[in-house]
C-alpha cells in the first residue's frame, strides 16, 4: 500500500464518518462564532473610543469658556486617555472588562482618578468569555479528545483491529495517514476563522504566525496525550474516553482553580482600596496643616518653583495642586506595592502555565493581544506620563502667579493622550 | 414499587464491585469536602478583611476634628460590601464588583476594586466552590457512574433476562435513575451541612433560602438523572451513549453560559461608564454651581426664599443661604445622578434577562441564576448595595448641608477663608460625624431572593417534567 493510496482511502473514510465530520463543523461554527463576538466587541469598544474623545472635547471646550482663574480651569479640564484595542484584542479579550481602558484624567491626584474601572454587568463577566482563546483553551482539547478517543477501540470493537495489524506493513502506515487527516481537519476548522478575522484586523504575518503556532502546540499536546490514552490496549473504548475528559477536567477546570485558591491564599495584603484611602487622607489632612509644610514638601521634590512667592491668604490654588501632587507622592510607595503584588501573581500563574494547557494558551494569546497584566500596567504608565504633562502645563501660571485672562489660558496646550503615549 | 428498589438495589451492588464507580464516589467525595473547605475559608478571609477595613474607615471618620461642614462633604466616607452568608455555598459575582464604594458630595461613584482584576488571569476559570462542583462536575460524574446503566444491560444480553422475569420498561428505567439519584443525593449533603453552619443566625431569612438552594439543586441533578438514563435507554452501545452524554455536558454546561452572556452583551449593549458620567456632566450644566450662591441657576431659589420669608437681603434670613444653596443643589444633582444609576441597573437587569432566557437550552443556565439568586450573591443584591450605599451618601451629604444652613451665619461663611479666627467660627463640632450611625446593609429578604429566583426556578421545573416525559418514552422503546 502506498502512503498516496492509504491517504486517499483515509479521506474517504472521513468524509464516511457523520460524527467526526459533524464535530469538525461544529469546531468551525464555533470558532467563528467566538471570531465574529471578539470582532463586535472590539468595534463596539473603537466606537466608544471614538465617542468618548468628541465628548470629552466638547465638554473641555465648555468648561474652559466658562473659567473665572487657573486653577478652577485645571480643576474641572479632564483629558480623555484610552487603550485602544490591537488588532488581535478580539482574539483574547481576557481581562480587559475590568482594567481601566478608558478614563478621564485631570491635574488633581493620580492615584484618586487611576484605579477607576468601567462597570461591567458583573453577571455577564461571571460566565466568562467566549473569545478566540476560550474555544482554543477548553473546546479544542475536547474536540481532539471526540475524534481520537476511540482510534484503536472502533476497530477492535468492530473486529478489524487483527485484520489491520496484520495486512499492514508497519503500524505508521496504518494509523499515521488517519491521525494527520484528522489532526489537519481539527487545525484547520479552528484557525480558518481567526486567519480570516485576523485579515479583517490587518493583523501583522507576524503575529498571525504566532497565534497559529500557538494552536498548533496545543492540538499537538492533546493530541499526544489522547492518543496515549487511546492506544492502551486495554482500554474500551468508554474508558478511554472517561480517561481522557478526566484529564481534560483536571488540566483545564480543577488545575487553574486550585491555582487561583493557591495565588490568593499566597500572595495576600492586595489592598487597592488602601491606596486611594491613603492618598484621600494626605490630601485630606493638608487642608489642616500649615500651608509652609505641604509647600516645603512640594518643593522638595518640584525645586523649580521653590522662588514662588510666599503664601499668605488661606486659599490659594497652587497649594491646592501642590497638596494634590503631596497625596500622590505619600501613597507612591503603597501604588507600587499593589502594583508589586499583582505582577507577583501573575508571575505564580506563569507557573501554572507549565502544568495546565490551557492556562498555557489563555496566556499566550493574551499576550499576543496585548490584553494581559503587563499591557495593562504599560497603559497604565502611559497615563501617569500624561496625567503629569497634564499638571506641569499649568504650573507655570499658577506658581509665577500670572494674572488670569483667558487669552493666556487658550495658550495652556495640552497634547492629546494619543501624542502622549505615541498611539497612532 | 418493589422492584423499582430492587432494580436500584442491583445497580448499586454492581457499582460496589466495579472500580469506576469507586473512583467516580471518592472523586467526588473528595472534591465536595474540598470545595466546602476551601470556598469556606475564602469566603471568610474576605469577610474579614472587609470587616477590617469598614472598620477602619469607620474610626478614620470619627475621628476627623471640628471642620466646617462642607469640608465634610468633600472629605467624604468609604462603605464596605458584606458578603451573604451563603456565599460560601456560591459566591456569585462577588469577586466581579467592586468592594467599597467611596461616597461624597455632587457624585455617584462606583464601586472600585473588583478581586477578580487584582487575581489575575485565573480568575476566569470559575471559583472552587460547593455551587460550582453541583453545578459543572457532578453532571459529568453522574454520566460517568450512569452512561451504562441500561447499555450494559443490552451489551450483556440481561435486558432480556430482567424482562423475561416480568420486570416492566418503565420500572427498570425508574429503578436505575434511583440509583443514580442517590449519588446525587450523597453531593448535596456536603451543601447542606454548610449552608446549616454558615446561616446560624437566622437573620434576613438566610435559612429558608438554603432549603430553597438545596432543593433547587436536588431538581437540577434530577434533570440530568432522568436524561442519562434515557439516553442510555435509547442507544444500543456504551460508547455511543457516552459520547452522546458527554457531548450534551459540553455544550449545556461549558458552551451555553458564555454563549448566553455573549449574547446578551450583543444584543443589549451598555454604555460606558465615562460615556454615562459625560452624559451626566452634561445634563447637571443647566444645575449651576452649588458652591456659588451668585450663578444664576439659583436665581428662583433666591427670590422664592426671600419671598417665603419675607425679606429683602439673604443675609436677613434667619439661616445660612450658602447652606441652603448647598442643600438644593445636592438635592437636583442627586436627581439627576439618581436617573442615570437607575437606567443602567435596568440595563444590566435588561441584559441578565435575556441570558437567562438561555436557560430554555440549557439547565445550567437556570440553576446558575437560581443558584445566585437564593444564595443573595447576584446582580440583584449587588445593586441592592448601591442603592443602600447612595440612599447613605444622600442622608450624609445632606446632614452636613443642614448644619451648614443652622450652625454659621451667611457673613460667617462667607468670611472663613479671612484669618484663622473666623475659620474657626464656620467649624462645627465633631460630635457631628461621631454621632452619624455607621453604613449597615441590611441583605434583601428570603421573598426578595424567591422571587427574583423564580423564573430560573419556573424553568428548572419544566426541564424535570420534559426529562421525565423522556424518560418514559424511552421507556416506551426500549425494545423496538
Amino acid at each position: 500500500m502506498n502512503q498516496s493510496f492509504r491517504m486517499r482511502q483515509e479521506f474517504h473514510f472521513l468524509l464516511k464518518s457523520k460524527a467526526v465530520l459533524g464535530v469538525l463543523l461544529l469546531l468551525f461554527v464555533i470558532s467563528g462564532v467566538s471570531v465574529a463576538l471578539g470582532l463586535n466587541y472590539v468595534e463596539a469598544e473603537r466606537q466608544q473610543i471614538t465617542e468618548l474623545i468628541q465628548l470629552d472635547t466638547e465638554e473641555r471646550t465648555h468648561k474652559r469658556s466658562l473659567a473665572y482663574d487657573y486653577g478652577g480651569a485645571a480643576y474641572d479640564a479632564f483629558h480623555a486617555a484610552w487603550n485602544p484595542p490591537t488588532p488581535l484584542t478580539f482574539a483574547a479579550i481576557g481581562q480587559r472588562d475590568l482594567n481601566p481602558t478608558l478614563m478621564r484624567i485631570r491635574a488633581l491626584a493620580i492615584e484618586g482618578q487611576i484605579y477607576e474601572t468601567d462597570s461591567v454587568n458583573p453577571e455577564l463577566a461571571l460566565a466568562g468569555r467566549f473569545d478566540f482563546a476560550f474555544v482554543a483553551a477548553y473546546l479544542l482539547p475536547l474536540v481532539i479528545i471526540f475524534v481520537f478517543y476511540d482510534l484503536l477501540a472502533s476497530e477492535r470493537e468492530g473486529g478489524r483491529l487483527n485484520l489491520l495489524v496484520v495486512t499492514a506493513e508497519r503500524a505508521s502506515a496504518l494509523w499515521l495517514p488517519r491521525i494527520l487527516l484528522r489532526f489537519f481537519g481539527i487545525l484547520i476548522s479552528i484557525l480558518f476563522p481567526l486567519w480570516v478575522g485576523m485579515l479583517m484586523e490587518s493583523a501583522a504575518v507576524g503575529s498571525m504566525l504566532s497565534a497559529s503556532f500557538a494552536i498548533v502546540v496545543q492540538a499537538v499536546i492533546w493530541t499526544a496525550l489522547v492518543l496515549a490514552i487511546a492506544t492502551r490496549p486495554t482500554f474500551r473504548s468508554e474508558t478511554s474516553a472517561a480517561v481522557s475528559v478526566g484529564a481534560w477536567v483536571v488540566l483545564t477546570l480543577a488545575i487553574p482553580i486550585a491555582g487561583k485558591v493557591y495565588i490568593e491564599g499566597s500572595v495576600t495584603g492586595i489592598k487597592g482600596a488602601e491606596v486611594a484611602l491613603v492618598q484621600r487622607e494626605a490630601v485630606n489632612d493638608a487642608w489642616d496643616l500649615p500651608k509652609s509644610t505641604t509647600m516645603d514638601a512640594f518643593y522638595a521634590s518640584h525645586p523649580e518653583w521653590s522662588d514662588s512667592a510666599p503664601i499668605n491668604e488661606e486659599w490659594h490654588w497652587k497649594w491646592y495642586y501642590a497638596f494634590q501632587q503631596v497625596g500622590d507622592e505619600l501613597a507612591a510607595d503603597l501604588a507600587q506595592e499593589y502594583r508589586a503584588a499583582m505582577l507577583a501573581r501573575d508571575q505564580l500563574t506563569a507557573r501554572f502555565a507549565f502544568i495546565s494547557p490551557a492556562v498555557a494558551i489563555q496566556r499566550q494569546f493574551e499576550a499576543l493581544a496585548h490584553t494581559n497584566l503587563d499591557a495593562s500596567l504599560a497603559f497604565e504608565d502611559q497615563v501617569r506620563e500624561y496625567h503629569e504633562h497634564i499638571r506641569r502645563a499649568y504650573y507655570p501660571v499658577l506658581f509665577r502667579e500670572v494674572p488670569f485672562s483667558s487669552e493666556r489660558l487658550a495658550q495652556i496646550e495640552i497634547a492629546d493622550f494619543s501624542e502622549s503615549a505615541g498611539l497612532d | 414499587m418493589k422492584t423499582i428498589y430492587l432494580i436500584a438495589f442491583d445497580e448499586l451492588r454492581y457499582w460496589r464491585r466495579s472500580k469506576t464507580a469507586w473512583t467516580v464516589l471518592v472523586t467526588l467525595l473528595l472534591i465536595s469536602v474540598c470545595a466546602a473547605v476551601v470556598s469556606n475559608s475564602e469566603v471568610s478571609r474576605r469577610a474579614d478583611e472587609r470587616l477590617a477595613q469598614q472598620a477602619e474607615a469607620d474610626a478614620i471618620f470619627q475621628a476627623q476634628p471640628d471642620r466646617h461642614p462642607h469640608r465634610m462633604v468633600h472629605y467624604g466616607h468609604y462603605v464596605y460590601r458584606t458578603a451573604s452568608p451563603l456565599a460560601v455555598i456560591d459566591s456569585g459575582i462577588d469577586s466581579m464588583v467592586g468592594t467599597s464604594v467611596f461616597l461624597e458630595g455632587h457624585r455617584q461613584n462606583s464601586a472600585t476594586f473588583a478581586a477578580a482584576r487584582e487575581t489575575g488571569l485565573l480568575a476566569r476559570f470559575g471559583s472552587f466552590s460547593p455551587a460550582f462542583t453541583l453545578q459543572t462536575l457532578l453532571p459529568l460524574l453522574l454520566i460517568l457512574c450512569g452512561f451504562a446503566s441500561v447499555t450494559r444491560e443490552k451489551e450483556n444480553k440481561t435486558l432480556y433476562q430482567l424482562v423475561g422475569q416480568g420486570v416492566g420498561n418503565s420500572s427498570l428505567l425508574f429503578g436505575k435513575s434511583l440509583a443514580l439519584w442517590f449519588v446525587a443525593l450523597l453531593a448535596l449533603l456536603p451543601l447542606f451541612l454548610l449552608g446549616f453552619d454558615s446561616t446560624a443566625n437566622e437573620e434576613f431569612g438566610f435559612r429558608s433560602s438554603l432549603y430553597s438552594m438545596t432543593f433547587g439543586y436536588l431538581i437540577y441533578l434530577s434533570i440530568w438523572v432522568l436524561l442519562i438514563v434515557s439516553v442510555s435507554a435509547l442507544l444500543r452501545t456504551s460508547a455511543q451513549s457516552l459520547s452522546v452524554l458527554l457531548g450534551l455536558w459540553i455544550i449545556t454546561v461549558v458552551l451555553m453560559p458564555r454563549i448566553a452572556s455573549a449574547y446578551a452583551g450583543v444584543s443589549a449593549p451598555s454604555p460606558s461608564q465615562i460615556e454615562t458620567n459625560l452624559r451626566v456632566a452634561e445634563t447637571m450644566r443647566s444645575g449651576g454651581d452649588s458652591h456659588d450662591i451668585e450663578d444664576t441657576a439659583f436665581a428662583d431659589l433666591r427670590s422664592l426664599t426671600l419671598a417665603e420669608y419675607d425679606v429683602e437681603k439673604i443675609e436677613d434670613l434667619p439661616f445660612n443661604y450658602r447652606g441652603l444653596v448647598a442643600f438644593r443643589g445636592e438635592e437636583a444633582d442627586t436627581e439627576v445622578l439618581t436617573q442615570f444609576a437607575q437606567e443602567r441597573m435596568e440595563q444590566e437587569l435588561r441584559q441578565k434577562q435575556i441570558a437567562d432566557s438561555f436557560s430554555v437550552l440549557s439547565p445550567v443556565v437556570a440553576i446558575r441564576s437560581f443558584s445566585m439568586a437564593l444564595a443573595g450573591t447576584a446582580l440583584q443584591d449587588h445593586h441592592h448595595f448601591l442603592r443602600a450605599a447612595e440612599d447613605y451618601r444622600y442622608n450624609m451629604v445632606q446632614t452636613f448641608n443642614r448644619l451648614q444652613m443652622a450652625e454659621m451665619t451667611l457673613a460667617e461663611d462667607l468670611a472663613r477663608n479671612d484669618s484663622d479666627e473666623s475659620g474657626r467660627r464656620t467649624r462645627v463640632d465633631s460630635s457631628a460625624w461621631t454621632d452619624m450611625p455607621v453604613f449597615e446593609l441590611r441583605s434583601l429578604d428570603h421573598a426578595q431572593r424567591w422571587q427574583a429566583g423564580s423564573n430560573p426556578g419556573l424553568t428548572m421545573g419544566l426541564w424535570l417534567f420534559a426529562s421525565f416525559v423522556l424518560l418514559l418514552l424511552s421507556a416506551r422503546r426500549l425494545h423496538a
